[in-house]
């Protein structure tokens, strides 16, 4: 299992001032993140996209490209790209010279979007929210392939087998599907044989495996070998010395966010108790001391027969960088050997 | 006494529905699913996720249930045809979001806006419930 990171890079209230971050200050903070995450041995460090006042990354290739050339091996990523409302081409153009800056360290995950905030910003009608997502996905797919495609589609105009380059280091980019629960989107990621990550944000995590199982055997009867059907899975997730310690870090931020953002978006307002719930054995938020958190990971992997990757959504709208870097630090120091030593 | 079990009918099979289908037929309710995509691929994911519901058109999810649940995102009410569930008996378990659904023009207000289903004067007949 490879142990990740996704966080986004939202508001930040400072605890010791009470006031939010400047901006360009929180990208930095968010980039010195990434270098923590780099020199601890985290596997992964994704970056959200989000079109919306409290939060920096509309732009995440550019905050990767930079956070590339900060970092010598952690693989880069998106959490996820709303692959709905680009230009495939531009899209790839961009990831392929991301993988040039990293040196073949670059991933794409691509996703619907939970959130549609890039649907109006673009111009793009939410009645489309599937369309757009198959069509862009197959192109993406075939850009992959061949430097000179030849396509055509509903949603942009044909290839006639111009040049899209740069080429990327890696001869095949990789291509990871982001999904939430809809169960057509495992279905279409089985069938395409690309590696699946799943996005929880609540529950029971086990709950998701008969989905998967879903998407593995769609994977199976198009044809797709295992080794391509891989999976991983994305929850919150903090790390601190102690469970308490751990847990009273994260939830003051994690309070405010539910209760300015969540609300906005429909999520009911949280509570400890279920915020506490959600910290036990049976919950989503895989947040404790790096023992409760390798073995909550080494137990999805057991539900879940082959995990590829866990990552983590860290970002907290009242922290400290010293609480993150921490964190960080004990994700990469001491779950990840944790849970590799429990597996092996 | 054998009574008839009830016949639900789920319109959309996303998070909500396919759950939804699974419990009800738990509950030894004879359930109908139906989705926006290709009925043999819901077949295929119904025999999986939710054993025993039968996977079939909307139209036949609307003429042949006692309960239809509306399960589909707000935004695709619309694409419904017009009249297909009057006289039945609907829970509507839509919700107005505006950053999932978009602004929709015709409903100004804040999210968690009832759909036209439970508006008095809708032009759908038929019972409601929320």
């Amino acid at each position: 299992v490879e142990i990740g990171i996704d966080n986004f890079v939202s508001e930040v209230i400072d605890p010791r001032t009470g006031e939010a971050v400047p901006p360009d200050v929180r990208m930095q903070q968010f980039l010195a993140e990434v270098v923590v995450a780099d020199k601890s041995g985290v596997d992964t460090f994704g970056v959200g996209e989000h079109h919306h006042r409290y939060f920096l990354d509309s732009a995440p290739v550019v905050i990767l490209a930079a956070a590339a050339a900060l970092t010598e091996r952690i693989r880069l990523r998106t959490a996820v790209t709303v692959l709905s409302a680009d230009d495939p081409v531009r899209l790839f153009e961009q990831f392929a010279t991301l993988d040039l800056v990293s040196r073949g360290r670059t991933e794409m995950v691509l996703g619907r979007g939970s959130f549609t905030e890039a649907f109006p910003l673009f111009g793009l009608d939410l009645a489309d929210y599937d369309s757009l997502f198959e069509e862009k996905l197959g192109l993406i797919l075939q850009l992959r392939q061949d430097a000179h495609p030849h396509w055509a589609g509903r949603h942009r105009s044909p290839l006639t087998g111009q040049g899209v380059y740069p080429r990327p280091v890696q001869e095949r980019l990789p291509m990871w599907v982001g999904v939430g629960g809809t169960p057509s989107s495992f279905v279409r990621a089985g069938r395409l044989g690309l590696p699946l990550m799943v996005g929880i944000i609540g529950g029971d995590p086990t709950r998701f495996v008969p989905l998967i199982d879903l998407y593995r055997r769609a994977g199976a009867s198009a044809g797709h070998p295992p080794e391509s059907l891989q999976v991983g899975i994305h929850c919150f997730g903090f790390v601190g010395d102690t469970d308490e310690q751990a847990a009273d870090d994260f939830w003051p931020g994690y309070l405010r966010t539910m209760t300015t953002v969540g609300r906005e978006r429909g999520l009911p307002a949280p509570g400890r108790a279920r915020y506490d719930a959600e910290r036990g054995e049976h919950g989503a938020f895989f947040i404790g001391s790096p023992r409760t958190v390798a073995r909550k990971v080494v137990a999805l992997a057991e539900a879940v027969g082959d995990l590829s990757r866990f990552t983590m959504q860290m970002t907290n709208s009242i922290m400290s960088p010293e609480t993150m870097h921490h964190a960080i630090e004990l994700l990469g120091g001491e779950v990840k050997p944790l849970v590799h030593s429990m597996t092996s | 006494v054998h009574e008839q079990p009830l016949r639900l009918g789920i319109i959309g099979a996303g998070k909500l529905g396919m759950t939804l289908a699974r419990v009800a037929v738990e509950a030894a309710l004879e359930v109908r699913l139906s989705g926006s995509g290709d009925v043999e691929q819901l077949a295929y994911m119904a025999r999986l996720l939710s054993p025993g519901a039968r996977a079939t058109t909307t139209r036949e999810v609307a003429t042949d249930a006692d309960v239809v649940v509306l399960a589909v995102p707000f935004h695709r009410f619309r694409q419904l045809a017009p009249g297909l569930l009057d006289g039945k008996v609907v829970v509507d378990a839509m919700d107005y979001w505006a950053p999932t659904d978009g602004a929709l023009p015709d409903l100004s207000a804040s999210s968690g806006t009832p759909t036209p289903w439970s508006k008095p004067g809708s032009p759908e007949r038929g019972s409601c419930a929320r």
